[in-house]
């Protein structure tokens, strides 16, 4: 006669087939692998308004404008932003070597988050000189002051 | 107790309990010759990977990166978006991957503009170093072409 405890011992031994796991696994690292994007691409977004409606029509909100000058200078002019107090009306922020402030014009972006958070539009307009990492430097600061409408002027 | 267990029959000596140099008999090498390998630690390893990689796919649309073009890096970006892929690199404008002249750029991009209303963006893929005066003719052309939205490609500063 089979002992009990002999027959439990059987029933809970038992083999599990890795082999078709790591067939799967494999497979899956593989594709995975092959597919991945490992620098992903991202956009700056700009916006071009389409002259649909005449000047005396459109309301023009508060707005900022950055002239980009060639020694590296930057202008910036605030427009139709009433009630805005602390703040100059144009700015001009001196280049060194040829190479825009960034740390003057972060400073006063930080300055105009706070004085006057209204403003929210942007408007770029660079020279022919003007280098393309710069406008996407110059957009990315705004950006990060809060400014979410950002416009690019062409020569 | 362990005799009904499923680890009554599992091996646990030491790994090291055979490595003895004192002991050197026939039986004791057949048994060093049969060895165990540990898969759960490799399955583990296999699975993190299968996450990470599953978790790593991007939600935003994929657009091929052109050959010669360094993209700028920013921090505050947007998620791409499907569009018109517009690559300038030095004095060179391809429209949809086909070369075209800066003063067929509007034609270019007329007969390239997609029919539904939320692809029509303008994707520009310009190299960082370029001069505005390079990237100025795209936005003229892509005004009179119609398009609305520009979308100025760049890698987002921490992927560098």
């Amino acid at each position: 006669m089979m002992n009990p405890n002999e027959s439990n011992k059987k029933n809970l031994d038992f083999e599990l087939n890795l082999l078709p796991v790591f067939d799967v696994l494999s497979a899956c690292i593989c594709f995975l692998l092959m597919t991945a994007v490992w620098v992903q691409v991202s956009s700056m977004d700009v916006q071009q308004a389409l002259g649909g409606q005449s000047i005396a029509e459109t309301k023009n909100p508060p707005s900022i404008w950055a002239y980009m000058n060639k020694n590296g200078q930057l202008t910036l002019t605030l427009k139709d932003a009433k009630g805005v107090t602390g703040m100059p009306k144009e700015l001009a922020i001196g280049g060194r070597d040829g190479s825009i402030a960034w740390n003057k014009l972060s400073n006063y972006v930080k300055h105009l988050q706070a004085k006057a958070p209204q403003v929210q539009t942007a408007l770029i307009m660079p020279n022919e000189s003007s280098q393309y990492d710069d406008i996407i430097r110059l957009m990315d600061q705004f950006r990060s002051g809060g400014v979410k409408n950002i416009g690019i002027s062409p020569l | 107790m362990l005799r009904n267990s499923p680890l009554a029959n599992q091996n646990f000596q030491s790994p090291l309990s055979n490595q003895s140099a004192l002991k050197s008999s026939r039986a004791k090498m057949k048994k060093t010759l049969m060895f165990s390998l540990s898969l759960t630690s490799l399955i583990d390893a296999f699975s993190i990977l299968v996450i990470y990689l599953l978790m790593s796919f991007g939600t935003g649309e994929e657009v091929p990166l052109g050959k010669g073009v360094e993209l700028p890096a920013a921090v505050k970006t947007d998620v791409m978006q499907q569009g018109l892929v517009v690559r300038i690199t030095k004095n060179q404008y391809f429209v949809a991957d086909k070369e075209v002249s800066v003063a067929s750029l509007t034609k270019a991009l007329l007969e390239n503009r997609p029919k539904k209303k939320e692809e029509q963006n303008l994707i520009i893929q310009a190299d960082r170093k370029l001069d505005y005066k390079a990237i100025s003719p795209v936005l003229q052309a892509g005004s009179h072409a119609g398009f609305e939205k520009y979308k100025l490609a760049v890698v987002p500063e921490g992927a560098i």
